[in-house]
């Protein structure tokens, strides 16, 4: 019975991103833009008033929740959100939307996208900004949503702080939030690993931090244990739907925000995305299993290789000079 | 090793897997314990082992096309590395592992995470039993027409052969290969990019593809790709042959790529247009030549090639180096070099008989010789699809303004004389060209060096020169100055130094080691030697006597240095 708890760790020290706070250059990053927006609204007002537009900034996202990843090739994904002192009624969202979108606009270095839930900014040497606008109505936030030319562009309730702390909140006990971390940021190396860029064939990574949250459940020194049990669970939660396109049964899934709007966060996957979705999932937890199951650390480490990219191999104790054949690597 | 030793070697096998095993000539088949099934393999012996490994092959026919490593035969990809090293010493043992060896492989390719191994491997799962196309094609996931040269045999009755698939623009050199001699007739044939990948047709000794299983394969297109097929297919008569490229994903982010042939006795609609099994389906495995395939199977760098080197000087080290370059994959060559290429050359130049020109001039009646820049261009063109050689027999003097020069990634000078490379490397500083491989041999074998250069930092110069100035002894050279090392065979016209294509040759992979290391990573600052056997009793330096066979030296700029601090 394999556990390979210190390769997990080693594996979870190669993966970490760190949080803002820990990460001077995502630091860095970020606040090159907030100062630029901080100078650039300056001399705005609130439509129809002499009241400056002010906003206070907050950190959002998988680095504030201290579950972030390295990203492949330094494509960091920051997210940040900016609460302007405006109610709903003094400003209207896709206005307010279009404001920062205009001012972060027309750099040479970087494109800006006026995208459904943010403004996103993306830099030519890799790395993307996504800048999500709320309003503040007497600390009730709200999202400026959808795009230029959406029907649905409005303010929308949100409660980004809260869910920041829904997730800090898995466990009082440090070890156990550790654990839990560790777990959300395995999936999202085989998310990384397994699933295509392309649209929405990959579930949203607060998904996946969010099912993780909901089935954790602690196993000292075995975080191999504790992804099964998460993975199982994840699973369990799929229930079947009749396509009449292929006429057959496929797998969906709905997973609530447990914040308002407490809306499906897998909402923009088809059903055919979730049962892929599924597909991958049911593939992983059977990995897991079979390594669990395997008395060689050599096979298990293998195994797990298959399903996360970057996950150490443990070397064969069965491979030695005497071993009757070998891979050399050479050849002419 | 004879049968009956072989059968001596297989009583003896002691695997835990192993469950029973029964014999036909010297084919052994064998019950084998797996973690969730038992697996039935044959291992198919030539006389030559134990010096060569047995065929595997999985008899759980049931399982063929639904396992990774295992190809419509039945064949198990396990023995196949080139690089395996089996002690035949002691066969029993080497079987005893190969069994393990291949349970184990078996047992990964039933996990559900390996289909996606299955579905990479679809070009290797047909490869048994597929031909080969030659293929410019770059399929991307857009559903169009690709542009199939075909040959139509003498003989009407037989159908028609591809050639080479290509995109409808040639992309590859002018001049590449015997392209230009292909003159066949082209038609357009449809390709099919599914959207996600699919797992082959399970294992059918009737067919190793049917026309049905194409003709489902429509679910996996895209929308948009299903209606543009719907318009193409509109324009479709029927006729005894179709061809269809169909692509479908890997995981890497390439295509796997099926040519397929479908021929049938009297005309029918497109196999697209309507299900019909009355196709024969031949299947074609296109060979890749594209740009970014072929220089990685090459072991080239694809991000060479968009690099831009100069080679001032090509000789016997210069065109080494354009050729070396060339197969590392760099794009963009500027080859610039005055002299023509004589049969003096060809026992010391990469350049043989095949450049030398020995027809005269229909004209003038003058039989002239080629330059060596128009024939190492010749000869790259020829080898390379994607490269751009631009000749110039020029001294290097006179092309002070070229922007072929001007815009290079690097210069790489391999003139030989000392004081040609100061001149050059003087030039090249009021050029500002900055990034610059000096390169040379020293007489008779004793040995050769390649220096990289940042000219911001430090000089050629640098290393004729000390505190107090210039010295006429390169802190590099492995001969004394001032002996007499040329040879002459016919009188003074007739003067060289000798040295040989191998001394060159081992001075141009130091050279070529160089500009790829400064082109990838940007090294910079560095000298290598390597040294030669003193056969000539020559007298040699002090630092010829210190170092190994092979040397390599940072670089500091010196104070004394004229052309870096004059």
């Amino acid at each position: 019975m394999a556990t390979l708890q210190k390769e997990f760790e080693d594996f979870h020290n190669e993966i970490k991103l760190g949080t803002y706070e820990e990460n001077q250059a995502l630091r860095d990053k970020r606040d090159l833009l907030i100062n630029e927006l901080t100078e650039k609204l300056k001399d705005e007002k609130v439509p129809g008033t002499d009241k400056k537009l002010t906003f206070t900034k907050f950190d959002q996202g998988s680095y504030a929740m201290n579950t972030g990843i390295k990203p492949k090739d330094d494509d960091y994904d920051i997210d940040v959100g900016i609460i302007f002192d405006v109610t709903n009624d003094e400003y209207d969202s896709n206005k307010l939307k279009e404001l920062v979108f205009k001012k972060l606009n027309g750099q040479h270095n970087r494109t800006v996208a006026f995208n459904t839930p943010c403004i996103t900014v993306k830099y030519s040497n890799g790395y993307h900004v996504d800048v999500a606008i709320y309003s503040n109505n007497d600390g009730d936030y709200h999202i400026a949503w959808g795009k230029r030319n959406s029907k649905n562009k409005q303010w929308y309730k949100s409660e980004p702080k809260k869910l920041k702390q829904w997730v800090a909140d898995v466990s009082s006990n440090s070890k156990h939030a550790e654990q839990f971390r560790r777990c959300a940021r395995y999936l999202k190396n085989w998310k990384a690993k397994k699933f295509s860029n392309d649209g929405n064939a990959a579930p949203v990574s607060i998904g996946l931090t969010i099912q993780a949250r909901n089935a954790f459940n602690f196993r000292c020194d075995n975080d191999l244990d504790a992804l099964i049990n998460i993975v199982s669970t994840m699973k369990s939660e799929f229930s079947s739907s009749f396509d009449f396109e292929s006429l057959s049964f496929k797998k969906s899934i709905e997973v609530e925000l447990p914040v308002k709007p407490f809306k499906n966060v897998y909402y923009k996957m088809t059903l055919n995305q979730t049962d892929k979705f599924y597909e991958k999932l049911d593939a992983l937890l059977e990995v897991l299993k079979e390594a669990k199951n395997e008395d060689s650390d050599h096979k298990a480490s293998k195994l797990l290789r298959k399903v996360f990219d970057g996950f150490p191999l443990v070397e064969d104790s069965k491979a030695s000079n005497t071993a009757p054949i070998i891979i050399t690597g050479n050849n002419a | 090793m004879i049968q009956t030793e072989l059968n001596e070697v297989i009583s003896q096998i002691k695997s835990p897997h192993l469950i029973s095993w029964e014999k036909s000539d010297r084919d052994y088949s064998f019950v084998l314990k797996g973690t969730k099934k038992d697996w039935n393999v044959k291992l198919v012996f030539s006389t030559n082992f134990p010096f060569e490994l047995p065929r595997a092959f999985l008899l759980n026919t049931d399982l063929i096309g639904s396992l990774a490593h295992v190809n419509f035969e039945g064949h198990i990809c396990i023995t196949e590395g080139d690089s395996l090293l089996w002690d035949y010493h002691r066969p029993i043992e080497v079987l005893n592992s190969l069994l393990c060896g291949i349970v184990d492989l078996l047992d990964e390719a039933v996990l559900k995470v390996s289909k996606d191994e299955l579905t990479d491997e679809y070009e290797g799962y047909f490869q048994c039993c597929a031909s080969s196309v030659n293929s410019f094609y770059e399929a991307s996931d857009a559903l169009e027409y690709a542009h199939l040269n075909i040959s139509q045999p003498d003989n009407k009755k037989k159908k028609a052969r591809p050639v080479l698939l290509n995109n409808r623009r040639n992309e590859y050199q002018d001049g590449y290969s015997n392209l230009n001699k292909v003159h066949n007739q082209v038609i357009k044939v449809i390709h099919m990019p599914l959207s996600e990948a699919v797992l082959p047709p399970k294992a059918n000794a009737n067919a190793k593809i049917s026309a049905s299983y194409v003709f489902n394969l429509k679910k996996f297109l895209s929308d948009r790709n299903k209606t543009k097929l719907a318009k193409l297919l509109h324009k479709e008569k029927n006729h005894t042959q179709f061809f269809m490229l169909l692509s479908m994903p890997r995981s890497s982010g390439e295509r796997s790529q099926l040519l397929l042939s479908f021929t049938a006795k009297k005309g029918m609609p497109h196999p697209l247009l309507e299900r019909s099994d009355e196709w024969n389906v031949e299947l074609f495995l296109p060979a890749r030549n594209t740009k970014g395939y072929l220089l990685e199977r090459g072991g080239a760098e694809n991000s060479l090639l968009n690099k831009k080197v100069a080679i001032v000087g090509c000789g016997s080290v210069g065109g080494e180096v354009a050729l070396m370059l060339s197969k590392a994959g760099v794009g963009e060559f500027t080859l610039i070099d005055h002299d023509l290429l004589e049969a003096d050359n060809i026992y010391r130049h990469r350049l043989g008989g095949r450049s030398l020109n020995y027809l005269p001039d229909k004209q003038t009646g003058e039989v002239n010789a080629r330059s060596k820049v128009n024939a190492l261009a010749s000869l790259m063109n020829l080898d390379f699809p994607y490269i751009t050689v631009n000749p110039k027999q020029q001294l290097f003097c006179n092309l002070t303004k070229d922007k072929d020069l001007l815009l290079s990634d690097l210069v790489i000078v391999a003139v030989g004389s000392p004081s040609l490379n100061l001149q050059i490397n003087r030039q090249l500083k009021e050029l500002n060209i900055n990034n610059v491989i000096f390169c040379w041999n020293e007489a008779a074998g004793i040995g050769g060096h390649s220096v990289l250069l940042d000219l911001n930092s430090l000089c050629l110069e640098c290393l004729y020169s000390d505190e107090n100035g210039f010295h006429n002894g390169c802190q590099l050279a492995l001969l004394k100055n001032g002996q007499k090392v040329s040879k002459n065979l016919t009188g003074c016209a007739g003067v060289f130094t000798p040295f040989s294509y191998l001394d060159s040759s081992q001075t141009a992979v130091m050279a070529s080691k160089y500009a790829v290391d400064h082109l990838l990573f940007g090294i910079n600052s560095k000298a290598m030697s390597w040294k030669g056997k003193n056969h000539s009793d020559l007298q040699v330096t002090e630092r010829y006597n210190r170092i190994s066979l092979k040397e390599e030296i940072e670089l500091h700029r010196e104070d004394g240095c004229r052309a870096c601090c004059g």
